[in-house]
């Protein structure tokens, strides 16, 4: 058995490096994007590998995923200007050959510090797993990111608030012509997005006690979301309600900061038999904020095709009849 | 209010603030931008006043000690940066208050960036106004950063301003989004470097706080791996010569309210960790005095590569953003002489933040800020500082006097110069007096810089 997860493990790390190594080298973008998505993939089943199951969930959901659907979005993006056919310039200049020299130099530093660590060291698992019963969860990871390390999450929260204002900021993209809605999609999505609902919901709260949580549940709502805007383009410009979802976590966070502060033991000092109730309220709205903020990573600020004087062919193909898109409307 | 209650307020009112801007939209975001700015210059008073007279302050998040949980800590330096930054903050306001409130603003000679036509054209004015939810979210990031104490939030505090300068930049419309996008991958350079750093500090020793580890610091390969990562990584925010080539493009096509911002204070955050790193925690490891001295060196190169660029420009925003990198050169020249002299000198490292682009003519701030440089390297017998401080401010003299002498030219006949409004001059103005009154208040800021300094 050992000797089976061994091979495994090292097939899994070649497998890694060489997918890796295509992504970077391929000169075709659409095959290096999906070498990147693969890679994405493969690089979850390591973190499977290494005891971290919150984390290969957010690697499958948002690195495979979501960068995955952005990637391949910019790709027709470039395809319609023609940049996707020019060869990619490949082949070693100097600077790259520095480059290859001063990454590998580093990655043999790294592999010689890590070699020197003590064989099992403890980290905090320790004290984290003591606290446990003060955490109000009894999933240490989520015990870690919403209530000893509350404040690097609020955080982080608000990173992610931000990278959706810089796309808002952005000049508006025009449209990307669609193909006309196919009625396998729209079928799918009433199948899909329900259940996304479902299991979304089934994460966050499954994250109190077992791997799941607000990030998790919240990529696998932005998918159904990606889906939706695929079958019946979506508009997430910076509308008032699209404003108050997006920052409706960080907000519920932060009004929770100040209320610990003010009336409690002090800034997000959760009482412990309140813990699991607070933590529930924050991931709540956190979810539907980062599901929002992707999906709207993802959407853009497409310019409408009439405003974008794009001839008629393009603007007929997204301009779906029911779809929430004001702008598409002949 | 107290201490612990001031600091929690100075965290808490920039985020609000955010929320508030963003959920007020297009007509609330200005008066919620300018109030916040109001409250923010106020509890940072209140928290310098009290760290002058109790000491450091300290709140524990969550309730939990560390290692586990995360400190936040002001001290000394911490809490003149807080104030440094709200002063400065509230003058941006004002003066962005004029500059996005005049719908679709743009100066043609300003903004060089782009070629005239479409791909050089301001953003649309229905976005502008995200200035003030991405301002409050930079000032709120930095005024986290000042006050953490953990090696990891230090890291989300710098993701944050990062992120916000990022959208800053790409404000001033598309002719500057190549700019801004270069800027973001080099600033996820800086911050990949630095979480590389952190990891090893904490693989090795188990905490991630940086007076615990302080103490607990056991030199070896992983620590001195770890210590050039993260200093390289934040070499990169810095902009610190030769690390610079990608400050004078962002700074430079950043609408002016935003280059004013980054120049005198994102840039400076990066400074600020890199000295509490080698002034607090790495300064005791053996033979790391070495260090210093090559970031001095590369601050001295830094001083005279950007005055003589700064003269060369033509367009004032890109001399601005040239003299800037000058400037971030005195402060690791400052760094240099404060991790020899021990914990006294930590006061010339804050005067030298004060080292406005001034050429140091008393009676202004930047002048005590020179002086008290020029004092530190002359009780160092650091004479080349000395030579290389005095060079760089007859250069920041030279291109100074130089735009200024455009600026009292008499206007030719054929241009009509646009009408300012007061706002913008106020706010200038109040600026230069607050650089005046710094001048003044010298001998309580080095009171103020001397509290919990290490020694």
């Amino acid at each position: 058995m050992a000797a089976e997860v061994q091979v495994f493990d090292a097939v899994l790390v070649v497998l890694l490096l060489w997918l890796g190594w295509r992504a970077l080298a391929s000169a075709d973008l659409f095959k290096a994007v999906v070498q990147f998505i693969v890679f994405g993939l493969l690089l979850s089943l390591a973190w499977v590998r290494l005891g971290a199951p919150d984390v290969a969930l957010a690697e499958a959901a948002i690195g495979a995923g979501l960068a995955g659907a952005l990637l391949l979005d910019t790709l027709a993006r470039l395809g319609r200007s023609g940049a996707a056919d020019e060869a990619r310039p490949l082949g070693l200049t100097p600077a790259r050959t520095g480059i290859a020299l001063a990454a590998l130099g580093l990655a043999a530093l790294l592999v010689a510090s890590a070699l020197a660590l003590p064989e099992r060291w403890p980290g905090l698992a320790e004290p984290a797993l003591q606290q446990l019963r003060a955490s109000g969860v009894s999933n240490p990871v989520t015990a870690t990111l919403l209530n000893y390390r509350a404040w690097d999450t609020l955080l982080e929260v608000g990173v992610l608030m931000l990278a959706v204002l810089g796309v808002w900021i952005l000049e508006a993209e025009p449209a990307l012509p669609r193909p006309a809605p196919d009625p396998m999609l729209g079928l799918l999505l009433r199948v899909l997005l329900p259940l996304t609902v479902i299991v979304a919901g089934y994460l966050l709260w499954v994250g109190a006690h077992a791997p799941g949580g607000a990030f998790q549940g919240a990529a696998l709502l932005a998918a159904g979301g990606v889906l939706w805007h695929l079958a019946r383009p979506l508009s997430l410009g910076p509308s008032p309600v699209v404003r108050a979802v997006v920052v409706l976590g960080f907000a519920v966070f932060l009004a929770v900061g100040v209320a610990t502060a003010v009336l409690g033991g002090g800034l997000l000092t959760f009482p412990p038999e309140h813990a699991g109730a607070i933590i529930l309220v924050i991931e709540a709205a956190a979810m539907l904020s980062i599901a929002l903020i992707m999906v709207a990573l993802f959407v853009g600020r497409e310019r409408a095709p009439s405003d974008a004087g794009i001839p008629d062919s393009a603007a007929d193909a997204s301009a779906v009849p029911g779809a929430p898109n004001p702008g598409a409307a002949p | 209010m107290t201490g612990s209650a001031a600091l929690v307020t100075v965290l808490v009112v920039p985020l609000a603030g955010a929320v508030a801007a963003l959920l007020a939209g297009r007509r609330g975001a200005v008066a919620a931008g300018l109030l916040t700015s109001a409250l923010g210059v106020a509890a940072a008073f209140v928290l310098a006043g009290a760290v002058l007279a109790g000491g450091m302050q300290r709140v524990a998040v969550g309730g939990w000690a560390v290692p586990l949980g995360i400190e936040l800590r002001a001290d000394g330096l911490a809490a003149a940066m807080l104030l440094m930054t709200a002063v400065i903050g509230a003058g941006i306001a004002v003066y962005a208050w004029r500059y996005f409130g005049a719908a679709g603003h743009h100066d043609p000679h300003d903004l060089a960036a782009g070629p005239p036509g479409p791909a050089g054209k301001a953003a649309p004015a229905s976005t502008q106004w995200l200035f003030w939810p991405v301002w409050l979210l930079a000032w709120g990031a930095l005024n986290a950063l000042y006050l953490s104490g953990d090696l990891f939030n230090l890291y989300v505090t710098l993701e944050l301003l990062g992120l916000a300068a990022v959208a800053l930049v790409a404000l001033a419309g598309a002719g500057a989004a190549a700019a801004a996008l270069r800027y973001l991958l080099l600033t996820l350079l800086g911050s990949m470097l630095y979480i590389l750093g952190v990891e090893l500090l904490y693989a090795a020793h188990q905490t991630m706080d940086l007076l615990q580890l302080r103490e607990r610091l056991q030199p070896g390969l992983s620590v001195w791996l770890a210590a050039a990562l993260m200093t390289t990584g934040l070499l990169v925010k810095t902009a610190i010569f030769p690390l610079h080539f990608w400050l004078p493009p962002a700074h430079g096509s950043a609408p002016a309210p935003v280059s004013a911002a980054l120049s005198a204070l994102v840039v400076k955050a990066g400074f600020y960790l890199l000295a509490r790193l080698w002034l607090d925690l790495f300064g005791a490891l053996p033979g790391a005095g070495v260090v210093p001295a090559l970031l001095g060196a590369l601050g001295a190169c830094a001083v005279l590569w950007g005055g003589v660029q700064a003269l060369r420009q033509t367009r004032l925003k890109a001399m601005i953003a040239y003299s800037t990198v000058a400037q971030l050169g005195y402060l690791m020249i400052a760094l240099l002489l404060a991790s020899g002299a021990g914990g006294a000198a930590a006061g010339a490292a804050g005067g030298a933040m004060h080292a406005g682009r001034d050429p140091g003519l008393p009676p202004t701030g930047g002048f005590v800020g020179k002086f008290a440089l020029v004092e530190a390297a002359v009780r160092a017998g650091a004479w080349w500082a000395v030579a290389v401080v005095l060079a760089g401010s007859l250069l920041a003299a030279a291109f100074l006097f130089h735009a200024l002498s455009r600026a009292f030219a008499d206007a030719p006949a054929d241009k009509t110069s646009a009408e300012v409004p007061a706002a913008p001059q106020l706010a200038a103005l109040a600026l230069a007096l607050v650089a005046v009154a710094l001048a003044a208040a010298g001998e309580p800021l080095r009171r103020l810089l001397t509290v919990g300094a290490a020694t």
